[in-house]
């Protein structure tokens, strides 16, 4: 056996390994989810029966469909919005180089730097104000705008060659018909990307949500699933039911990730590896 | 009228420093004109200045009578093809012609007829429904200048639209623009740094170097008498020999003497008198290998380099290097003396200290 062989057979094993440790957990939520209760700390791996009835119970018993059609719907609101506002403002970060236009790119970046934290109390506030705790508008609002998608459209609006803008402005193209017909079709697989890693952070938040929101109804998954946990936390816990909860809130992600896998690694490659 | 004029055309990106300083010029309806400059020179600038893709620091730029400098590239009537394409990757080869033209509302019929023109004009009827990334290099710049010629535009401008070609793909291209400005009737205005493709495009070219113009001429008027030496370097391919020469006045006729070679030249007897140091430009297709002795130069032969049916023999003369060209008919040896003669009407000479040709100072 060659060398070469050797070591691509090392490198498999080490993906082999890696890939291992990062889906065993989710392997692991799979089998507690059809365990019977009182199989949970026997140790063994594999339940002595199935249990599928207990997704059935996630919807019968708990109220996690609402939660994940709060979840999805809202998301799927920041993302058109945060996706609309970022394509602008990237827009004109790429095409205006006017010193004026470049500072105010730098100071939008730099509160990125700011810690999430440090903006939960003022904007809890500025949403008391205009009685928008406890809603989803409210955090819709709050969540309008991301500043990560501005610079992550700035940095892919940026790849495309000037010699192309140029034959479309001599073309006739406007500002909105470059961004339409230039820009966007030009960066499709960073926005397929952008929409992902958009859901999975909004679908994903929990702590802003769970200062925000309070009343069942308006409920996100995330702070559903505390409150499953935490609900039953008093007499025994009905892990295979949370873990059921758990693998039903993940299909979403799931879902997205088969329908955009492509263009996402098409886009990450582009961005973060030199060419 | 597509005639253009450009009025002290001035771009300056930094303070201290101009990119096109002044720029003057008239191009005359349906002219070829070939700005030819090395890189950096402000020609591609120049060129975006007119498409009006740059902006104009200062300087008026007129297509026709118009004034243009507050026109949007759009309305301008130009049309541009770029170095490296620039097609529109997500679009089809028809879609990117008739991008330009639905912006402008073109019917759509007189938009297919159009395009399907072009695209056989152009040889590309073929591939209208393929992805740019499908393309060889040479297929994408038909299909860029098909872009420009379906919106029958007033003025081509083309920015090195050959040099990411290979050499045969460039010579064929070269032709078929040619051919291109015959059939159109446009005005063409075409940025290059190869001085072939300026000699066989142009009716005329304009010489640029650090923002200026040194020349502008027909291409017989630029080779026949360079204004100076870099004119002369630049327009020279195999480059051009220079050697320390005198002028002499030999009872009223003008002759150049280098060492001792005399050739007489057309020059005024004035110029003689006020330039006496000089130096000869020669170009290596206007010397000759010969046995005769006397009026000639002894040279040694350093290396030999045959281009196609052409050698290009590399001498050293009193150490510097002299290169002929000849047709290849005989192979030299490496330190073989030989005899080198000049055709006394084709050399230019000019002045020592300024660069400058002499008779263009007369």
């Amino acid at each position: 056996m060659s060398l070469a062989k050797v070591k691509t057979g090392i490198r498999y094993a080490m993906l082999a390994l890696i890939s291992a440790l990062m889906v065993f957990p989710f392997i692991w939520m799979f089998l507690i989810s059809i365990k019977p209760k009182n199989e949970i700390y026997s140790g063994s791996i594999l339940p002595s029966a199935f249990h599928f009835e207990n997704y059935l119970r996630v919807f019968t018993d708990t109220k996690m469909l609402l939660y994940l059609w709060n979840s999805i719907y809202v998301s799927l609101i920041i993302i058109a919005f945060q996706i609309i506002t970022a394509i602008f403002a990237a827009y004109v970060f790429t095409v205006m180089r006017k010193k004026w236009v470049q500072f105010c790119f730098v100071l939008i970046l730099a509160t990125y730097m700011l810690p999430s934290a440090v903006t939960y109390i003022p904007s809890f506030i500025l949403l008391s104000k205009v009685n928008l705790l406890d809603t989803h508008t409210g955090y819709i609002l709050s969540e309008f705008i991301s500043i990560f998608a501005i610079f992550f459209l700035r940095q892919s609006f940026m790849q495309v060659p000037k010699d192309v803008i140029d034959a479309a402005k001599l073309d006739g193209a406007g500002h909105l018909r470059l961004i339409f017909t230039v820009y966007i079709p030009y960066c499709k697989n960073a926005i397929a990307s952008l929409v992902l890693i958009t859901f999975i952070y909004s679908y994903n938040n929990y702590m802003w949500p769970s200062l925000l929101i309070k009343s069942e109804e308006n409920m996100f998954v995330t702070i559903g699933l505390r409150r499953l946990f935490m609900s039953q936390a008093g007499y025994g816990m009905d892990f295979p039911l949370a873990m059921a909860a758990c693998a039903i809130s993940l299909l979403p992600m799931l879902i997205l990730l088969a329908m955009a896998s492509k263009r996402i690694i098409h886009s990450m490659a582009n961005l973060y590896v030199n060419k | 009228m597509s005639s253009i004029t450009l009025k002290s055309l001035t771009k300056q990106y930094t303070e201290d420093k101009s990119t096109l300083d002044h720029i003057s010029l008239e191009i005359k309806d349906k002219e070829f004109l070939v700005l030819l400059g090395p890189s950096g020179c402000g020609k591609s600038t120049l060129l975006r200045m007119i498409a009006g893709i740059e902006e104009i620091t200062q300087g008026e730029v007129y297509i026709g009578d118009a004034y243009v400098n507050e026109v949007e590239p759009k309305d301008r009537g130009v049309a541009m093809v770029f170095q490296n394409y620039a097609l529109y990757p997500h679009m089809t080869v028809f879609e990117n012609m008739a991008y330009g033209l639905k912006i402008k509302k073109v019917k759509r019929a007189e938009r297919e007829k159009r395009i399907k023109a072009a695209a056989e004009m152009l040889q590309i009827d073929s591939l209208l429904k393929r992805y740019p990334s499908q393309l060889s290099g040479g297929q994408k710049q038909r299909v860029a200048i098909g872009r420009a010629i379906v919106k029958e535009p007033k003025v081509f401008l083309m920015d090195e639209p050959l040099s990411n070609l290979d050499a045969k793909l460039r010579n064929e291209m070269r032709i078929e623009i040619k051919k291109l400005h015959e059939r159109l009737d446009s005005t063409f205005i075409y940025v290059t740094h190869d001085q072939v493709e300026a000699v066989t495009l142009g009716d005329r070219i304009a010489i640029m170097a650090e923002g200026k113009f040194r020349q502008i001429g027909t291409p017989l008027e630029i080779i026949e008498c360079p204004v100076d030496m870099f004119v002369a370097s630049f327009i020279s391919s195999p480059p051009i020999n220079y050697v320390d020469a005198v002028l002499v006045n030999q009872q009223g006729r003008a002759f150049v003497d280098i060492d001792g070679v005399r050739v007489e030249t057309s020059m005024p007897i004035d110029v003689v008198e006020n330039h006496p140091r000089v130096v000869a430009g020669i170009r290596p297709e206007h010397c000759f290998i010969t046995d005769e002795t006397s009026n000639t130069f002894a040279m040694e032969v350093l290396f030999t380099e045959i281009i196609g049916t052409d050698v290009l023999l590399h001498l050293t003369y009193k150490g510097s290097d002299f290169i002929v060209k000849k047709s290849f008919t005989k192979t030299y040896e490496k330190g073989q003396k030989l005899y080198v003669g000049l055709d006394a009407s084709n050399v230019n000479v000019f002045d020592k200290n300024t660069q400058k040709n002499v008779r263009s100072l007369s």
